[in-house]
């Protein structure tokens, strides 16, 4: 690589101070007497102003005074979901129990239909027993999880 | 710019006992900081939004696992990355808008072209690159902070700065 190239490959780490001093000064000397060089940093040093100054688009100011109340609200929502569902959970099932109990206990009640009713229960204790193991399997290997460190 | 929050350490460990309010000034000083890095993941400031709130959710949900030894950004900021990650895969199929939200404020020489380009550019880098130059020069994080975060050693970090750099000069030229 001839000294004009290496010196290029150099100008980056040279604005940034990245440099030695042997190389620093190297570079410097360069400078002095290569137009094309020195043309190359000028645009370095334009682009560098140009990231300096650079903004993203901000939502409004609003955004940021309502945002930790949202992110809150949703933390607590999500609880309240979990206690709702757990809730709902248990009044159903015990509901329902109650329900096929004085169905099956009643003498009234044909032998066919009690039949049907078990093998319902069953099915849907079956079905509950599954999903609930597939969810505790795929909460074991959620991505977030190995999230750690 | 402030790269930390002073009492992390206490927040956190307030955290881990499961006091939600103590969550409230680590969020507010982050909260911009998500945003910015979600942004540059998905162009969409509403889905930017979003991600960078849930983010904060997932990390006061897994917080007993951060180790208090670490500073907590470069780990929330994985939480981050794995949310938008997650969301552009998702989105991919879908034809989402791109918008450029890149605003350059500075004017060489009254030269408004270099304005709109250099947005472009910053506008058209994969995303990988757009993580690096947002976090550099929006959230102001040192060569060092940038390695921590991103998990990569500093040469790769110095050199994929060096190589987007040259990138954005070779768009400007000719064009400006």
């Amino acid at each position: 690589m001839n000294k004009h190239k290496k010196i290029k490959e150099l100008l980056l780490p040279y604005l940034e101070g990245k440099l030695g001093e042997g190389e620093r000064k190297e570079v410097e000397e360069h400078l002095k007497v290569c137009e094309e060089c020195k043309a190359e940093i000028k645009k370095y040093i334009e682009l560098e102003e140009g990231l300096k100054m650079m903004k993203l688009k901000e939502p409004d100011e609003r955004v940021w005074e309502n945002y930790w109340t949202s992110v809150y609200n949703r933390l607590e929502r999500k609880i309240g979901w979990i206690l709702f569902s757990l809730g709902a959970i248990i009044v159903l099932f015990f509901g329902v129990y109650q329900f096929i109990d004085e169905l099956l206990k009643d003498p009234k009640t044909p032998l066919i239909l009690k039949i049907g009713i078990f093998s319902l229960s069953l099915g849907a204790v079956v079905l509950f027993v599954s999903i609930l193991r597939e969810q505790l399997f795929s909460g074991k290997r959620e991505r977030y999880k190995e999230v750690e460190k | 710019m402030k790269n930390k929050l002073e009492n992390e350490r206490e927040i956190i460990e307030k955290l881990k006992k499961g006091n939600k309010r103590a969550f409230e000034p680590l969020v507010k000083f982050y909260m911009k900081r998500a945003y910015n890095i979600a942004l540059g993941f998905v162009h969409n400031e509403q889905d930017a939004l979003d991600i960078s709130q849930e983010a904060f959710i997932r990390a006061f949900k897994s917080i007993k696992k951060f180790d208090d030894s670490k500073d907590f950004f470069p780990w929330f900021y994985q939480i981050i990355r794995r949310l938008c990650f997650d969301y552009t895969k998702k989105k991919k199929r879908e034809n989402i808008s791109s918008n450029n939200f890149f605003r350059i404020v500075y004017n060489p020489n009254g030269n408004d072209k270099f304005k709109d380009i250099l947005s472009e550019a910053l506008h058209k880098l994969a995303p990988e690159e757009k993580e690096i130059i947002i976090l550099r020069y929006i959230e102001g994080l040192s060569y060092e902070e940038l390695a921590e975060t991103l998990n990569k050693p500093l040469g790769t970090i110095m050199s994929s700065l060096f190589y987007i750099k040259k990138k954005l000069k070779r768009e400007l030229e000719g064009k400006v």
